[in-house]
């Protein structure tokens, strides 16, 4: 690892990360992304999919809003929940000298999928089938069916791949997103008939399964 | 373009202030090797098992009926957690009084505080803690915290999730960010969320 990838890999790690390291990163990304080592790839990963996963999120509470009047303020405000998970991601990649894959503009917009370093083939199929599902998507029910399954998406994904990064400071974040998804998810829960106690005990086990499947 | 908001630096500083302060020294030691594990375990159990007698509380001022049977759930969820960190005293305070309690919103409120409580000992174990699994554990206790978060808040008629980034304290690492990269189809292409807390109300 290069004196300079290590360097900015410790900021990232120690927790420095909040200070302006993101505007340094900025500055100095030609030369660091030159300088980018095997280990930084670890954390390029987790962001890649989770910024690709929240994008499609944002796009299909805009596309549910739209369609859903009765629901449209508690989408639209979740859409922008999303959007700063997206933000603050896009930021944390950035400064690692990757570039962030971009956000889908339509669900047929499936081409900024392809060619992303980082992001494997069974990521892509996934959201690629989530972006089929909402273009197929009509009525409120299909809507609030595939809100349902992006957000159970990202729970488990934060709860079972965010605990091993090396990185505090993404640890942490990747819970407090997580933990937002988590509410959400209880929310919808309600907008389909169940009862928030019920959802909040279903969303609690399948963040323990999460981490159980993937805890070393 | 992205915008870069002070939110998206202060959303990755998980420390807040003491993240900032780390960077500006430029000799942060690494806050895993330096934290306490059994510290951060212990004040996690702690909060778990306050927050099991916040639901007790609770349910004991509801009548019978759903919510009722969702706090007892909850208690039980809660004490069973607080036993995965290794048990815990409960904190003074969050015992019910012997005078019958308090009454329905006083409890639920309790209830939330207790749950902000746990999710802020938690988030700080799922950074810190050296070994993953315990950042694991913590990771999803925290989670299952802010779910039972929601669902308390809407038994009290308050917002089910009301902030992007969950994080239990008063600390507030966060600022609105009001300028960020349009990236939908929609004709808002503004973040609207307008907290200036990140404990949950």
């Amino acid at each position: 690892m290069s004196e300079q990838a290590a360097s900015r890999r410790e900021t990232l790690r120690r927790g420095a990360f909040a200070a302006g390291a993101l505007a340094a990163g900025g500055l100095l990304r030609p030369a660091l992304a030159a300088a980018q080592s095997p280990d930084d790839e670890d954390l390029r990963d987790f962001l890649v999919e989770a910024i690709a996963l929240e994008q499609v999120t944002v796009l299909a509470y805009s596309t549910a809003a739209d369609a859903d009047r009765d629901s449209r303020a508690t989408y639209e405000g979740f859409r922008d929940q999303e959007q700063a998970h997206a933000n603050a991601l896009r930021q944390a990649i950035d400064g690692l000298g990757f570039d962030a894959p971009d956000a889908p503009d339509s669900p047929t917009d499936t081409g900024v999928l392809d060619g992303v370093d980082g992001l494997d083939a069974d990521a892509v199929k996934r959201l690629t089938d989530q972006l089929d599902a909402l273009d197929k998507a009509k009525t409120p029910e299909q809507f609030l069916d595939l809100l349902t399954s992006l957000e159970n998406e990202q729970l488990t994904y934060y709860a079972g791949q965010g605990p091993a990064l090396d990185s505090s400071d993404l640890s942490t974040t990747s819970a407090e997103i997580g933990s937002c998804q988590a509410q959400h998810l209880v929310v919808l829960g309600q907008q389909a008939g169940h009862s928030p106690g019920a959802v909040a005990s279903s969303v609690a086990a399948t963040a323990a399964k999460a981490g159980s499947d993937t805890s070393p | 373009m992205l915008t870069v908001s002070r939110r998206g630096f202060l959303a990755l500083g998980g420390t807040g202030a003491a993240g900032v302060a780390l960077a500006a020294c430029g000799t942060a030691a690494d806050p895993r090797a330096d934290a306490s594990a059994d510290q951060l375990t212990e004040a996690e159990a702690s909060a778990e098992t306050a927050l099991a007698a916040a639901y007790g509380a609770a349910a004991s001022a509801l009548a019978q009926g759903e919510e009722r049977a969702a706090l007892e759930d909850f208690a039980a969820a809660a004490a069973k957690r607080a036993g995965e960190f290794g048990g815990g005293s409960a904190q003074a305070g969050e015992t019910p009084p012997a005078d019958g309690g308090p009454d329905s919103p006083e409890a639920l409120d309790g209830a939330i505080r207790a749950a902000n409580k746990a999710i802020a000992a938690h988030r700080e174990a799922a950074g810190l803690l050296d070994a993953v699994d315990g950042r694991t554990l913590a990771s999803s206790s925290m989670i299952a915290c802010a779910a039972e978060l929601a669902a308390v808040s809407h038994f009290a008629g308050k917002p089910e999730a009301p902030l992007a980034f969950v994080t239990g304290g008063t600390e507030a690492p966060f600022e609105s960010a009001t300028e960020t990269e349009a990236t939908t189809t929609s004709s808002t292409s503004t973040t609207s969320e307008s907290t200036s807390t990140t404990e949950q109300p």
